[in-house]
C-alpha cells in the first residue's frame, strides 16, 4: 500500500462496517445473555468479527488486478467444495450446506458468493466496451448458473436468492442487446410456472403462499412474521429499552441472533435505533455502488458493483422478512446476524470494495 | 484504437449511468422500507404493543374456596381440607419407565394406571403440566417433593378439596360434588367463569345452593414466556371471592340417631319443624360416601353405587314416590271432617267387608271391627269405614284434600328436584289413560291404594300441616332464623286452618294409634306422640302373609307419620321403610328413636333452637283462619 492510497482510502465506509459489528455484538449480548444455552455466542462472534478484519486486510493490501488473477482457481475451488458439500455436507436446519473442519462448521456457500461477484466481474471486465450478447451472456449465465444449482441443490434457496441479483444487475449495467433482452423475458416468463410446479418443494410453495396469505399458517412461518411484527412494532419510537424487549426476552422471537436480529434491535431501539441501523445499511451499500462508479477501470467497477449490490440486496431480502415485505426465507442480515462464515465473507467482501476504492486514481 | 477508447468511453459512461439508476432504486427500496418501519413503529406501534403485552401477560385464575356447610348449631358438615396432587411437566420426562415405577412403588400403585393416565392425556398441549395422581397423602407428598432432583419432571400442587367428615351422614340431603360437565359449562345455571376440571355441586345442598357456594374465582396476572410457562408474578387483579357458608336447619344429633335407626334398612325418614317447615333430620337409606366424589376421576366408586341393588344414590325422601297406604286414611278423616260428611261421633258398621257398587271389599280383619266411630276406625285403620266415608266423599273432595295437605305436589323443598307424586283425579285418569273414572276406584283410593303416589318429604309435610292446624310449611334445609311469626306472616292467602273440631279429634285418633293401636312402637315416655301406621301394598302376593315369610323385594312398604308432642306439635315426621312389611313394627320404632333423642335432656339442650318457635307458641292449634265458608266448618 503506498501512501497515496491510503489517502483515498474511504474511512467512512470503514468505520459504518466497524460500527455495526459493534451494533452487531451488543445486540448479540441483548438476545443471548438470558439463555445459558447461547453463552459465548457474543465472544464466538466478536472472534469471528476479528478473523474477518484480518481478512478484509489481506483482500485490501493486494491490488485487485492480482486477487482477480486468482479467480479461475477460488472458482474451480468453490465448485469442488459445493459438490463435495451435496455428498459428505453437515445438515444444519435442514440445509447440507455446512462443512465440518474440527471444532467448526464452516458454510462455503457465503464465499462462494464472494468467488462468484469475483468471476462476474472478471469475466465481464475482459468483454471489453460492447453490449452483452448471446455468447457472454451465456457463459455469464454458466458461470452464474451452475453454483447457483449447486447451492440450490443443498437447498438454501435464501443464499442461491441473494445470487440471483448479483448476476442481473452486472448484466444490467453491462448492458444488454435489446433483442437478447426480449427472448429472455419470454423464457422466464414461460419458466416460472413450470419451476412452481416441477421444481419447488412443497413446503417452499407453502411459504410463498403464507407470505401472500399470513393467516394460512399462524404457527409456522406466519407465526414468525407475526411475531416479528409484534416485535418490531412494539418498540414505537424509542424503544422498549435495551435488554428490556419481552418478544426477544421472552423466547416469542423466533432465531433471534441470527436472522431475526433487526427485529430485537427494533423492539429494544424503536424507530430511532432501527431508522439508524437501515440508514447504516443504505449507506454502506451506497458507498459500495459509489466505489463502482468512481472505479478505475472496468474490473474495479463490476468488483464493487457485485458486491454493494448482494450486499443491498441480501440486507433488503432479510429486513424485508422482518416487516413482511418478503416471505421467509432463511438468509442472514450480513454484519449483524450470527455466523462466522458470513461475517468473514462479508468482510472480505467490503476488503474488495475498499480495495478498489482505494487504488481508482493510480495508473 | 480510436474505437477501442471510444468503445471504452461509451462503456464507462453507461455503467456509471445504470450504476446510478441501480443506486436510486436502492435508495427508493431502503426509503420503502424505512416507512415501512415508521408505518410500524410509529403509526401502528400502539396497537403491537398491545399484542406484545397481549403475549407475554396472563391471566390465571385464583380459585375460590367452596362455602361450608354446617348443622343448626354450626357444627361442621361440609368443609373443605387441602389435598396434595402430583403434578408432571411431560416436556422435562427423561426416563419415562423408571419414572412410573419410581411411583407406583411409591403411592402403591399398578404402574399401567399410571400408563394409562399418560396415554389419555397426550393430546393436550405438551408444555401444560397434567394432573398424574389425585390426593396422595403427605408422606407420599413429601418424598415427591424430597426427589426433586432426581425426579425434576414431578411436582406437588396442593388444592382445597370437599371433605364430609361424617361421612354418609346426611349425604343426599347435602349431595355430591364432581367435575362440571360440558352440558353443565354450556348451561346458564353455572354462572362464572368455570372450565373443564373445576368442581361444582351436582345433587343436594351442593347443588341447590351452587351459585352461594361455589364464589367466584379472583385473578392473578403473570408473564409468561412463548412457552407458556409463568415468569413473573405481576400482581392479584382481583382477589377470589370464597364461597359463602350456609348454615342448615338439620340437627346433626337428630339426624344421627336418625340414620342410626334407620341402619340397615332401605328408606327414608324427614322430621320437620311444624311451624316453620325446618328440616331437622332427612336421611334416605343407604346413604353413599360422598368423600369418593370430590375426586376427580371417581368412576370405580361410580360403577359400583350403581350396580348396587339397594340403589344407595336413590334420593328415597324427595325423588321417590311410594303407595301412601293406610296413612292415607287421615287425609280422608280430615277430608270427611272438613265436608261434614261425617261427624266423629258417627259410626258405620264393619262386618270385616263392604259391598259397594256390586263389589266386595275386604277389610283387613277377617272378623270386622264391628261398630266404628272416627277414632276407632283410625286406631285400628278399619278398611270399612273408610270404604264408606270415600263413598261419601267421592274422589274430587279426597283428591282436593289431599292436595290441601300438600300431597301429590312438590314440597318447594331448597333441591331442585323433587318428584311430584300423584293423587288420582277422574281427570287425571282421562287424559292419560284415555278411561273414564270407575266409581269402585274412589273405594281403594280411600284407604290408600290404588294409583296414589307420595313421597315421604310430602308426608312429613302432611304431618306438619296438621300438627299446625292446618298451614302448609315449605320444607327447607337453609336455616333462615324462622319465627312462627315471620312464618305466619308469610302464610298463603286462603290457605286457613282446620277447625278445632276437625283437629281434636284427628289428634285423639292419631294418639290412640301410639297409645293403643297400631302405632305403639312409637310410644315415648313422657310424650304424647299422634301417628299413624301404613302398610303399603306392593305386590297382589303379599296379601295376608306375615312380612316375615316374604321375599324382600316383594314385601310391603311400610310407613309411620305423625307429630309430638300431639297437644302442643313440636317436631312432625314420615318415616318410610321400603319393604318394611307393618309401618308399625318398622317404621313407628324409627319415629321413636329419634323422637326419644328429640325429647331427651340433651336432645332438648341440642334442640333448643329448633324448639324456640313452638315453644314459645302455646298450643295453636287450631289455626283458625278468618276462613272462607270452604274451609270452616
Amino acid at each position: 500500500m503506498r501512501p497515496s492510497e491510503l489517502g483515498s482510502f474511504d474511512w467512512s465506509l470503514f468505520l459504518a462496517v466497524l460500527f455495526t459489528c459493534g451494533v452487531s455484538l451488543l445486540t448479540l449480548f441483548s438476545a443471548t445473555f438470558q439463555n445459558p444455552d447461547l453463552s459465548g455466542l457474543v465472544v464466538r462472534q466478536a472472534f469471528w468479527i476479528g478473523v474477518g478484519l484480518l481478512a478484509l486486510l489481506v483482500m485490501l493490501s493486494i491490488d485487485y488486478h492480482t486477487l482477480a488473477g486468482f479467480t479461475p482457481l477460488l472458482y474451480s475451488a468453490s465448485l469442488l467444495a459445493l459438490g463435495y458439500l451435496l455428498f459428505f455436507g453437515r445438515s444444519i436446519a435442514g440445509t447440507r450446506g455446512w462443512l465440518e473442519l474440527g471444532p467448526m462448521n464452516m458454510q462455503p456457500s457465503e464465499f462462494v458468493k464472494i468467488v462468484l461477484i469475483m468471476t462476474v466481474g472478471t469475466y465481464i471486465a475482459a468483454t471489453g466496451g460492447h453490449k452483452l450478447g448471446w455468447r457472454p451472456l451465456a457463459t455469464l449465465m454458466v458461470l452464474g448458473g451452475v453454483p447457483l444449482a449447486l447451492i440450490l441443490k443443498q437447498p438454501d434457496v435464501g443464499t442461491a436468492a441473494t445470487l440471483v441479483p448479483v448476476l442481473l444487475v452486472a448484466v444490467f449495467v453491462a448492458g444488454i442487446q435489446v433483442r437478447v433482452l426480449v427472448i429472455l423475458a419470454l423464457i422466464l416468463a414461460l419458466a416460472l410456472p413450470i419451476a412452481w410446479v416441477t421444481y419447488f418443494k412443497d413446503y417452499q410453495k407453502e411459504r410463498i403462499l403464507t407470505f401472500v396469505d399470513p393467516e394460512r399458517d399462524p404457527q409456522g412461518a406466519g407465526y414468525q412474521v407475526r411475531q416479528s411484527k409484534i416485535a418490531i412494532g412494539s418498540g414505537g419510537l424509542t424503544g422498549q429499552g435495551l435488554f428490556k424487549g419481552t418478544q426477544s426476552k421472552l423466547q416469542f422471537l423466533p432465531a433471534q441472533q441470527t436472522d431475526f436480529i433487526f427485529a430485537v434491535v427494533a423492539e429494544e431501539l424503536g424507530f430511532a435505533g432501527a431508522g439508524m441501523l437501515v440508514g447504516l445499511y443504505l449507506f454502506m451499500t451506497l458507498r459500495c455502488l459509489a466505489a463502482a462508479r468512481l472505479a478505475r477501470d472496468k474490473l474495479g467497477r463490476y468488483l464493487a458493483l457485485g458486491f454493494g449490490t448482494a450486499f443491498g440486496c441480501q440486507s433488503l431480502v432479510n429486513l424485508g422478512m422482518m416487516v413482511g415485505l418478503v416471505p421467509i426465507v432463511g438468509i442472514p442480515l450480513p454484519l449483524m446476524s450470527y455466523g462466522g462464515s458470513s461475517m468473514v465473507a462479508t468482510l472480505m467482501g467490503f476488503g474488495l470494495v475498499l480495495n478498489v476504492n482505494m487504488r481508482r486514481y493510480v495508473n | 484504437m480510436a474505437l477501442r477508447e471510444h468503445l471504452e468511453y461509451a462503456e464507462k459512461m453507461r455503467t456509471q449511468r445504470r450504476t446510478r439508476v441501480v443506486t436510486v432504486l436502492f435508495i427508493a427500496a431502503f426509503t420503502a422500507y424505512l416507512g415501512t418501519l415508521w408505518y410500524l413503529q410509529v403509526i401502528r406501534g400502539e396497537m403491537y404493543r398491545t399484542l406484545a403485552s397481549e403475549n407475554v401477560l396472563r391471566t390465571v385464575k385464583v380459585p375460590a374456596y367452596r362455602g361450608n356447610i354446617r348443622d343448626r348449631h354450626d357444627r361442621i358438615l361440609v368443609s373443605n381440607r387441602l389435598a396434595f396432587n402430583v403434578y408432571m411437566d411431560r416436556e422435562a420426562i427423561r426416563d419415562r419407565e423408571a419414572l412410573i415405577h419410581f411411583l407406583a412403588a411409591l403411592l402403591e400403585m399398578e404402574p399401567d394406571v399410571l400408563r394409562h393416565r399418560l396415554e389419555t392425556t397426550r393430546p393436550r398441549p405438551l408444555e401444560r403440566r397434567i394432573v398424574l395422581v389425585e390426593d396422595v397423602t403427605l408422606k407420599q407428598a413429601v418424598s415427591i417433593e424430597a426427589r426433586q432432583l432426581e425426579w425434576p419432571e414431578l411436582s406437588i400442587e396442593v388444592e382445597a378439596r370437599r371433605s364430609y367428615p361424617h361421612g354418609r351422614l346426611s349425604a343426599h340431603a347435602l349431595g355430591y360434588v364432581g367435575e362440571i360437565s360440558e352440558a353443565e359449562m354450556r348451561s346458564s345455571a353455572f354462572a362464572g367463569d368455570l372450565v373443564g376440571g373445576d368442581i361444582v355441586g351436582k345433587t343436594g345442598i351442593e347443588r341447590s345452593y351452587e351459585t352461594e357456594l361455589q364464589g367466584s374465582k379472583g385473578a392473578r396476572r403473570v408473564r409468561v414466556n412463548s412457552r407458556g410457562r409463568v415468569v413473573e408474578d405481576v400482581g392479584l387483579d382481583r382477589p377470589p371471592r370464597h364461597g359463602t357458608d350456609l348454615r342448615l336447619t338439620i340437627d346433626l344429633d337428630l339426624q344421627r340417631a336418625l340414620e342410626e335407626a334407620m341402619a340397615g334398612q332401605a328408606g327414608a325418614g324427614i322430621f320437620l319443624d311444624p311451624w316453620t317447615g325446618e328440616v331437622l333430620a332427612m336421611a334416605s337409606s343407604p346413604a353413599f360416601e360422598p368423600n369418593l366424589f370430590a375426586r376427580r376421576f371417581p368412576a370405580e366408586a361410580w360403577n359400583k353405587l350403581l350396580s348396587d341393588p339397594l340403589k344407595p344414590l336413590q334420593n328415597r325422601a324427595s325423588l321417590s314416590s311410594y303407595s301412601p297406604g293406610s296413612t292415607f286414611k287421615i287425609v280422608v278423616a280430615a277430608a270427611a271432617l272438613a265436608d261434614k260428611v261425617v261427624t266423629p261421633a258417627t259410626t258405620i258398621f264393619c262386618p270385616g267387608y263392604a259391598v259397594i257398587y256390586g263389589h266386595r271389599f275386604h277389610c283387613w280383619k277377617a272378623g270386622g271391627h264391628g261398630s266404628v266411630n272416627l277414632e276407632d276406625a283410625i286406631v285400628h285403620s278399619c278398611n270399612v269405614y273408610f270404604y264408606q266415608v270415600g263413598k261419601m266423599l267421592g274422589i274430587e273432595a279426597i283428591a282436593r284434600f289431599a292436595r290441601r295437605l300438600g300431597l301429590g305436589e312438590p314440597t318447594g323443598i331448597d333441591l331442585l328436584r323433587e318428584a311430584a307424586g300423584l293423587i288420582p283425579t277422574p281427570r287425571w285418569k282421562e287424559e292419560t289413560r284415555g278411561q273414564p273414572w270407575y266409581a269402585g276406584e274412589t273405594i281403594s283410593v280411600a284407604i290408600g291404594q290404588g294409583p296414589l303416589n307420595v313421597t315421604p318429604l310430602q308426608m312429613a309435610r302432611m304431618a306438619a300441616t296438621l300438627a299446625n292446624g292446618g298451614r302448609k310449611v315449605t320444607p327447607h334445609l337453609v336455616y333462615r332464623g324462622d319465627t312462627i311469626e315471620a312464618a305466619e306472616a308469610s302464610r298463603r292467602h286462603g290457605e286457613d286452618g282446620f277447625t278445632t273440631r276437625t283437629m281434636t279429634a284427628l289428634r285423639r285418633a292419631m294418639v290412640g294409634v301410639v297409645e293403643r293401636g297400631t302405632g305403639k312402637a312409637a310410644r315415648v315416655a313422657g310424650i304424647k306422640v299422634a301417628g299413624k301406621t301404613g302398610t303399603a301394598q306392593y305386590s297382589s302376593r303379599s296379601a295376608g302373609v306375615d312380612a316375615d315369610e316374604l321375599p324382600y323385594a316383594i314385601r310391603d312398604h311400610a310407613w309411620f307419620v305423625g307429630f309430638a308432642p300431639a297437644e302442643s306439635p313440636r317436631i312432625a315426621f314420615a318415616v318410610f321403610i321400603e319393604h318394611g312389611g307393618h309401618g308399625g313394627t318398622t317404621a313407628a320404632p324409627v319415629a321413636r328413636r329419634v323422637l326419644e333423642r328429640f325429647f331427651s335432656p340433651l336432645g332438648e339442650e341440642s334442640a333448643s333452637s329448633a324448639g324456640r318457635g313452638s315453644r314459645d307458641m302455646q298450643v295453636a292449634a287450631p289455626m283458625v283462619g278468618e276462613g272462607g265458608p270452604d274451609a270452616s266448618l
